[in-house]
Formats: C-alpha cells, sequence, structure tokens
C-alpha cells in the first residue's frame, strides 16, 4: 500500500470518527461546511478550471434550494426524488441562461452574474405566494424509508454521514473529469478561447456542459442546505453568500481539486474565531482574503504544494 | 489535385474591402505562398479559409465540400490546422498538454465518453497508447526532444515555441496547414531550421499555405506564390515567375 493511500485512508478515518468524537454544535458547522464544499467544487470547474468567475453563484444555489423545497412540499415529492430533480433543473436553467451569458467573456460575464444573482434574490425575496418571501419556507425533513425493512428520519448524525459520502463521491467524480482530456479541454479554454477552438476543441459545447455541472452541484447543495436547515429564505442566497463561494474557491486554491476542502474550513474556522472581534471581523476577515490573493494566488494548496513540493491533489 | 478552392471570395470591413473577387486554389501536398504588403489581406484570406470571420460573398470548398457554416473547431475535423501570426500557444501549460490539445477532435473527450471509458478500461487504455504515441511522434517529428514533455511552455526558446505550435496543429493530423508568419522573431539559422521543417511537413504529405515578410526564405521553399494587394489577388506564379514580374515589384519597391 502507498504512502497516499495511508494517507487518504488515515483520512477518511478521521472523518468517520468526527461525529462520534465531537461535540453535537461541531458537527452541525461540519455538515454545513460540507456542503460548501460541494457548492464550491462545482464552482471551482467554472471559476478555476474555466476560468468563468461567477460572483451570482448564490442565486443558482437558491434555484436547487427552493425547487426541492417546493417538490416534497407542494408535488408530495420524496426528498430523494426532489433533490434528483431540483438539481437537474439547476442545471437545465445553467443550459439556457448559458445560452445568453456564455457569449461574455471575462469582466463582462462575471457582471452577467452579478447581475443574475440579483434578479434570482428579488426573484425570490419578491415572489411571496410561491417562495414565501422574505419569511422564507419551513421544508420537511429528510425520511430514510425502504418499506418494510427500514424507516427513520435523519438526524444530525445521519446527515453527516449522509452529506460527507457525497462529498467524496463527487470529489472522485470531478477528479477522473478533472483529470482527463475534458479537464485539459477545460482548461485550454481559461487559457485562450480562440486557440483552443482553432485546435478543434468545441468550446462552445464545453462551456455549456461545465456551465450546467456547475449549476447542477450548486442546486445539490441547494437541496441539501434547504433540508438540512429545515428552512429557506432569500437571505442565504444573496450577493454575499455568492461572495463566499467565491472566496472558498480564491483561498483554497484554484484548479485545485482539494482547494474547495481548504477553502471552506478556513473561512468557518475564520468567521467563527473573529466573532470575537465584533464589527472588526470583516476588516481582518478581508484582509486575510486579500493577503492571500496578493502573496499566494494558488491559494491554501498552492501554498502546501509549494512546502510539500509534490503536487497537492486528493 | 485540388484540395482547397477558393471561389470569387469578398470580405469587407465597413467600407474597406479587405478581400475583394479572390479566387483560388491550394493543391495537395504542395507548398503555396501568400505575400503581399501590409494590411494586402494575408491574414484576412486565412481568417476567411478558418471561418473565424465569414465572407461576404463567394465560396471556399475543401475536398470538394465548402466549408461555410462549419463550426470554427470542425474545420480542424475535417483536416485544416493552422498557427497565428503572433505567436500563439498556451504558454502556461506544459509542452504535452499543448499538443493533447492540439488532438482534441481526435480524442473523444464528452462526457458520455468518460463514462464510456471507465466502463471499457482496456479500450481505453489502448485508445491512450495510441494518441500517446502520436503525440510523441509529432514531437520528433517537429524536432522537440522528448524530455521538453513536461516543461512549461513560457520556460521554451522561441524556437521551440514555434515548434510547439506548429505540433499542436500538427497533432490533428492535418491535409492542410495554415502557417501565418512563422519566421518572424527567428534569427537567420532559426529561420533556416522552421523552414525545414516546413519542407519535411510537405513532404509527409501535408499541404501548406504559408505567409511571411522574409521573401528569400518563401521563395526558396514555394512551389507557387500568390501576390495579394489591397485585398486583389494580383500575380500567381511559380517564385520565378514572381520574382520577375514588374507589376509584383511594384507593389513592394513603388513604380
Amino acid at each position: 500500500m502507498s504512502k497516499k493511500k495511508i494517507i487518504i485512508g488515515l483520512i477518511l478515518l478521521a472523518y468517520a470518527v468526527i461525529p462520534v468524537t465531537s461535540p453535537e454544535n461541531i458537527v452541525h458547522l461540519m455538515t454545513i461546511t460540507g456542503i460548501w464544499i460541494i457548492i464550491a467544487s462545482g464552482l471551482n470547474l467554472l471559476t478555476g478550471y474555466m476560468g468563468y468567475v461567477s460572483f451570482g453563484h448564490a442565486g443558482f444555489v437558491g434555484i436547487g434550494a427552493y425547487a426541492s423545497a417546493l417538490l416534497t412540499m407542494r408535488l408530495g415529492l420524496s426528498f430523494w426524488s426532489g433533490a434528483l430533480l431540483a438539481s437537474l433543473i439547476t442545471a437545465l436553467f445553467g443550459l439556457l441562461i448559458g445560452l445568453a451569458i456564455l457569449r461574455l467573456s471575462g469582466t463582462y460575464f462575471s457582471i452577467g452574474t452579478l447581475i443574475l444573482g440579483e434578479i434570482l434574490y428579488s426573484l425570490y425575496y419578491n415572489w411571496s405566494p410561491v417562495t414565501g418571501g422574505f419569511m422564507g419556507l419551513n421544508v420537511p425533513g429528510v425520511i430514510f424509508n425502504i418499506p418494510g425493512i427500514i424507516h427513520f428520519e435523519f438526524e444530525l448524525i445521519h446527515w453527516y454521514y449522509f452529506v460527507y459520502i457525497l462529498v467524496f463521491l463527487i470529489a472522485g467524480g470531478l477528479k477522473l473529469l478533472v483529470e482527463s482530456h475534458f479537464g485539459k479541454e477545460l482548461i485550454a479554454i481559461r487559457e485562450n478561447e480562440s486557440l483552443s477552438e482553432s485546435l478543434g476543441v468545441n468550446v462552445n459545447l464545453r462551456k455549456s456542459q461545465c456551465l450546467a455541472l456547475t449549476c447542477f452541484l450548486a442546486g445539490l447543495g441547494g437541496a441539501l442546505l434547504a433540508h438540512f436547515m429545515r428552512h429557506v429564505d432569500p437571505a442565504s442566497f444573496a450577493i454575499a453568500a455568492s461572495t463566499e463561494f467565491l472566496t472558498i474557491v480564491i483561498i483554497g486554491g484554484l484548479a485545485s481539486l482539494v482547494g474547495p476542502f481548504f477553502g471552506a474550513y478556513v473561512l468557518i474556522t475564520l468567521s467563527l474565531y473573529l466573532e470575537i472581534l465584533g464589527k472588526w471581523r470583516m476588516v481582518v476577515y478581508g484582509l486575510i482574503i486579500v493577503s492571500i490573493m496578493i502573496y499566494a494566488r494558488g491559494g491554501i494548496a498552492g501554498i502546501l504544494e509549494k512546502l510539500f513540493k509534490t503536487e497537492f491533489r486528493k | 489535385m485540388t484540395l482547397l478552392a477558393s471561389e470569387n471570395l469578398c470580405k469587407s470591413f465597413g467600407g474597406l474591402a479587405a478581400i475583394s473577387d479572390v479566387s483560388f486554389e491550394i493543391r495537395a501536398a504542395e507548398i503555396l505562398a501568400l505575400i503581399g504588403p501590409n494590411g494586402a489581406g494575408k491574414t484576412t484570406l486565412l481568417n476567411l479559409i478558418t471561418n473565424f470571420i465569414a465572407p461576404d460573398s463567394g465560396d471556399i470548398t475543401f475536398r470538394g465540400e465548402t466549408i461555410y457554416g462549419l463550426p470554427r473547431h470542425a474545420i480542424v475535423g475535417i483536416g485544416i490546422a493552422r498557427t497565428f501570426q503572433a505567436l500563439t500557444i498556451f504558454e502556461n501549460l506544459s509542452v504535452e498538454d499543448n499538443i493533447a490539445i492540439g488532438q482534441s477532435s481526435a480524442r473523444k473527450s464528452g462526457l458520455r465518453n468518460i463514462l464510456k471509458n471507465i466502463s471499457n478500461k482496456g479500450l481505453k487504455r489502448q485508445n491512450d497508447r495510441t494518441l500517446r504515441q502520436r503525440l510523441n511522434d509529432v514531437m520528433d517529428f517537429v524536432n522537440l526532444h522528448n524530455r521538453l514533455l513536461t516543461r512549461t511552455v513560457s520556460t521554451l526558446s522561441m524556437l521551440e515555441k514555434k515548434r510547439v505550435a506548429i505540433a499542436s496543429a500538427l497533432a490533428s493530423e492535418p491535409k492542410l496547414l495554415l502557417l501565418d508568419e512563422p519566421l518572424s522573431g527567428l534569427n537567420q539559422s532559426e529561420a533556416w531550421e522552421l523552414l525545414d521543417l516546413i519542407k519535411t511537413t510537405k513532404n509527409s504529405g501535408t499541404s501548406i499555405l504559408l505567409i511571411d515578410h522574409n521573401l528569400e526564405a518563401v521563395m526558396s521553399i514555394a512551389e507557387r506564390v500568390l501576390v495579394l494587394n489591397f485585398g486583389k489577388l494580383i500575380k500567381e506564379g511559380t517564385p520565378s515567375q514572381i520574382i520577375k514580374s514588374k507589376k509584383v515589384s511594384e507593389v513592394y519597391l513603388g513604380k
């Protein structure tokens, strides 16, 4: 067994024992962070690998959250089919909106997504009959049911394991994807779109596929958040939330598979420990993020890569 | 045998006729040079052939079929590859990745294929090996040493970068290679080395349309030469005919 396999085994083991050994509030935070990792991993595909910076990502997460909430509440679907359908709806939305916004590049794409995020936020806030307006919706929890065999309602510990199984499955899937020629093509698009096209990369198709995948994961994250918190409201999908997802990706390390993990944990730890600073919290938080962006452009993954002189990938 | 034919091609930008009524053909396995003063429309013509811009009228056929309306990436798929005027390669990527991107039309990289590859590892390994072999062949062909494979392109010399650009264009195994000023930025001896490569490429069966300002070099390797001036084709012939042409020397030296 290689050293790498042992390390991965130990990490997985640590994840497995955390809920047993840690207080409930930590497990709760870890679960939310896990969902953030799913969303940020998707965003990393779009922003880190393909180079399209989205400033309105929370809007997509919102689609998944509201769609899953409404599908289970209004149509009586189970969480499982509701969440899957909600993710697919978000991906479809990404494909359709991509027809317009993927024609933009660079800063213009970012401005486009910023506006899109704002439009979606307004929609969640103002379309009260459907979204519950600023009060939001109370969402049913998750029931695991195999008729006649097992039936229980998801509690914190189930959520924790469920989310992290998804996190690692998705990380594995993304690893396959970015190491394939598909991943190389995304990076080529980031580096030079017209050169990629002239070398035979179907740029438009790859861009739509990438956005759809990113949106699928955003939708999935949204659906998980809605049912885990048992509540959705527009505030969770405002621009501030979009900025947070982007921050996770950037401080974790753009175009690194483990980047979203580092980014999410650092962000949540920072926001916890900086609580004592009161209103100065945001200043210090901002300084840390700006320093990482100036002095360590590869993010935390980049720093570790330099330290260990190895490609740091899971 | 005609490989590519252009018929009455016209393209204007605003009121300026960049290409007017240009007809010519590129034959199989030949080096055709395209010369003319700055602003004559050489690069515009190349952009028309690769569908980077659409013509106002006229048609371009490749192996008998019109290329009009084909998406840009599909132009590579039918066998036309190009390089750009200012050296354009993926500076931040490795040599290997640069060339692999050139294989995009041969590599089935769609999402469906990733799933298929997981289910059929043997086939994937075999495909990978073939493509890998081709990548190495292309490296050999353009005279890039294997140890450069993992080097980041930005660390290479100018000549090596030019070789990478040509290698990634050749990676799609084109029937026609369009080279836009490949010799610019090279010194005399480097230029001769690159010309050697262009000749070898032609000898391996790939036709070449060569744009360059280094007339001495161009005349030494081209079989036929087209001269453009103000968007019009003013002369077509062998290098010796072109050199003797009064019309051409007027364009370059004035009346």
